[in-house]
Order: structure tokens, then C-alpha cells, then sequence
């Protein structure tokens, strides 16, 4: 997927139109609030989960314009999240982010539907560009 | 802590590591250098934990490493103040935002990281490094973009440090640091360097000119004559060289360097 070039002077300056809405999955409290913070300076609307479980009950109220979501979490997982995503039809955006960087866990991250794979520890600018991209990709 | 045998290398290219071999210990900094592209930069993220390297291994990292990256995200919206506060609640520690303070941090705390000056934004960097007590710390290019004045502190402060430290440095300050070993980046190996050799003493005053932006000109971190877009100083024969390396980094053209 190629996504658009994005410069950092044009993210300086909050864009126009409606607020995109980002569903933030991610069982570590205090990276979650991070993750949380960083979107929500980029003048996105985000609500936070801490499992998979809890992302599917929160999803049909914020309808997201795309899905963050770490890998290792207990009950439903970012890979089983995906994956059920996937078969109901749904076609947001998915990104996963993981410890494990290593070419098996991309191949099951892909095969499961995502979109976009960040292995931690993760730039906070790569993580922002790799979420605008994959929004204004959808959007147009 | 020991780092043993390390390799690294990217997708079938020619070694960036190629067996690096290290020890840190408390009181003995290392000061790494090396060419562009050397790896001195993938070594520095390898001991700190940001990367896991394709052979080798890093023994007894403690569990709180203070990292100062070589690209630090100062392009964010986020402003400094709760950059530092996540920060710091991610690696568990207590946020220590008077370090801002400590390195003459003149920036908005509360607009976004990416309205900050260059050496505004690596105060941020350095106090999110030197923040909350670290076990380790290691410096990619600390005094990039530095002004005088937070040099020296820069200098101070680890010069107090109690706990391991690698730091990179181009510009040469570093080896202003008490009991720092030099070494070097070589074809993938660390081998033993020189230190940069000290430059005769200097004695008197010299008066530099200084062309940029006025903003710039107003956070060199010394008594500066401020007229339009330049900038007239007086400052120690001995401490010339550092300020025009500062004033460089921070975009300034040197218009004139002349006796006082």
C-alpha cells in the first residue's frame, strides 16, 4: 500500500472537516494514555479499550474511522479482533502493534487483515504519519 | 553492563555491526565515534533497548534506560509538558520537568513540541532522557542544537552521573568529560580512538558577529547585543570555538571573529 507523503509542516495545523474517530486497543494502561494523548493533540477523537473484548462492545457506538490495536492482550487479542472485524465485512483500517517484530507475527498480523504493522518500541511520529495516512486514504 | 558479540545487519546488506564488543560501567563513560553511517547510531538504540540486534547479546541493562535518540520526535502537537509526563509513567518513574529549567529551556510548555526551537527541542529530548533516575543513559548527539549555556550543563551533569554512560558527540564536548574513554567505530568494530587533542589555551576576549533569526540570536545562552538580524558578543578566547559550533547548529551564519 502506498500511502500519501505527509510533511510535517502541514500536520502542524489542525485539519479542516469532520474529527476522524480512532478506536485505541491496548491492555498497558500507561501506553494506552499515551496513545490516547498523541492522537487526541492531532485533533482526532478517540476512545480507548483494554482488550479486544471491550473494543467490540464499544464499537458500534463510535463507528471508528480506524482501529489501533496492540497484539498480546488477555481474552480477545489484536490478531482475533482483526480477524472477527474482517468477518463481519468490515473494512476500517486496522493497525497493530507489537513487541514482536519478527516475520511470523507480520505474516498473521497480514493474515488476518491488517492494514499497517508498528513493532514497538515504535516513533510516535511514524506511529501519527502511519494513522494519517491510512485515514486520508480512506477518505479519498 | 556488557554487550557481547553484537552484529546487526539489513535485509542481505553488508554488516553495520559486525562483533562489537563493550563493556559500561559506572564512572568510565564512553564516548563512541565514527563516520556517517558507521553504526554508531544502531549501536547506541541496541544497548538502549530499542532494538534487537540479528546476532549477540546485551547483558545487565537495568530497567529504566535514559535514551536520547538521534531523531527525537520534536514534530509532535503534543506539547512538552505531557510528552514528559508519558514519558516518564510508560518507563514508571516520577517526570522531572525542572530539568527543562536546569538546561534554560525557553519554549511554550503548553503548544505543540513541533513550535519549539531546535535546541528547545532537545532540552525536551535531554530531560526525557536524564529524567527519573535512570540506570544507563545513553546520548545520541546531546549538544546538537545546543546553546553555551546548556552545554556546560550538559557537561556538568554527566560528568555527576553515577551510572553507565555511551554517549556519541561530534562536536567535541565530550571530551571535556573527567575519565572519558574514547573509542571508535570501524568497519563495524569498536576499536580504541584518541581523544580530540586540546587546543592551545587561549587568552583575551574575541568579538564575534552573529547573523540569524532574532529569536535565535536572543536564546545563544550568553549576553548578546541584539541589533535587527544580528548579534554582537564578547565572550572568552577559550570559549569562542564552542559558541560558534552552538551558533552553527542552531542555524546562525557567523558574519565576523575578531580580538577584542
Amino acid at each position: 500500500m502506498t500511502l500519501p507523503a505527509i510533511s510535517a509542516e502541514t500536520l502542524l495545523d489542525p485539519p479542516t472537516g469532520p474529527r476522524r474517530r480512532i478506536l485505541v486497543v491496548e491492555d498497558t494502561a500507561s501506553v494506552r494514555r499515551l496513545l490516547v494523548d498523541v492522537l487526541g493533540f492531532d485533533e482526532f477523537d478517540v476512545t480507548a479499550a483494554p482488550d479486544g473484548l471491550a473494543a467490540l462492545a464499544a464499537y458500534p457506538a463510535v463507528r471508528p474511522d480506524l482501529v489501533l490495536t496492540d497484539v498480546e492482550m488477555p481474552g480477545l487479542d489484536g490478531l482475533g479482533l482483526t480477524r472477527e472485524l474482517r468477518g463481519r465485512g468490515d473494512t476500517v483500517p486496522v493497525v497493530v502493534v507489537t513487541g514482536r517484530d519478527d516475520p511470523d507475527t507480520r505474516r498473521a498480523a497480514a493474515a488476518a487483515g491488517a492494514d499497517a504493522f508498528l513493532a514497538k518500541p515504535f516513533g510516535l511520529v511514524e506511529l501519527r504519519d502511519c494513522v494519517w495516512g491510512l485515514v486520508d486514504a480512506r477518505a479519498h | 553492563m556488557r554487550i557481547e558479540g553484537v552484529h546487526q545487519a539489513y535485509r542481505g546488506g553488508p554488516p553495520v555491526l559486525a562483533g562489537v564488543d563493550l563493556a559500561l560501567e559506572p564512572g568510565a563513560p564512553v564516548v563512541l565515534a565514527g563516520g556517517n553511517g558507521s553504526g554508531k547510531s544502531t549501536l547506541l538504540r541496541i544497548v538502549a533497548g530499542c532494538a534487537a540486534p540479528s546476532a549477540g547479546r546485551v547483558h545487565g541493562r537495568p530497567r529504566v534506560v535514559g535514551f536520547l535518540p538521534d531523531r527525537f520526535p520534536a514534530q509532535l502537537r503534543m506539547p512538552a509538558d505531557v510528552y514528559l509526563r508519558h514519558l516518564a509513567a510508560i518507563r514508571r518513574v516520577t517526570a522531572e520537568p525542572e530539568l527543562l529549567e536546569a538546561f534554560g529551556f525557553s519554549g511554550p510548555r503548553a503548544e505543540p513540541m513541533a513550535r519549539l526551537s531546535k535546541g528547545n527541542a532537545q532540552k525536551v529530548g535531554l530531560a526525557q532522557a536524564l529524567g527519573g533516575g535512570p540506570g544507563l543513559v545513553v546520548l545520541d548527539e546531546p549538544w546538537a542544537g545546543l546553546d553555551v549555556a546548556a552545554a556546560a550543563v550538559l557537561r556538568d551533569r554527566l560528568t555527576a552521573l553515577e551510572v553507565p554512560l555511551l554517549v556519541t558527540d561530534h562536536t567535541g564536548r565530550a571530551a571535556r568529560i573527567p575519565g572519558a574513554r574514547h573509542l571508535r567505530l570501524v568497519d563495524g568494530r569498536v576499536v580504541a580512538d584518541a581523544p580530540p587533542a586540546p587546543s592551545a589555551p587561549a587568552v583575551g576576549a574575541v568579538a564575534v558577529v552573529l547573523r540569524g533569526p532574532a529569536r535565535t540570536l536572543h536564546g545563544l545562552g550568553v549576553p548578546a547585543r541584539v541589533e535587527a538580524d544580528r548579534a554582537h558578543l564578547s565572550v572568552p578566547a577559550a570559549e569562542v570555538d564552542a559558541l560558534l559550533r552552538g551558533a552553527l547548529d542552531l542555524g546562525c551564519s557567523v558574519v565576523s571573529v575578531t580580538p577584542a
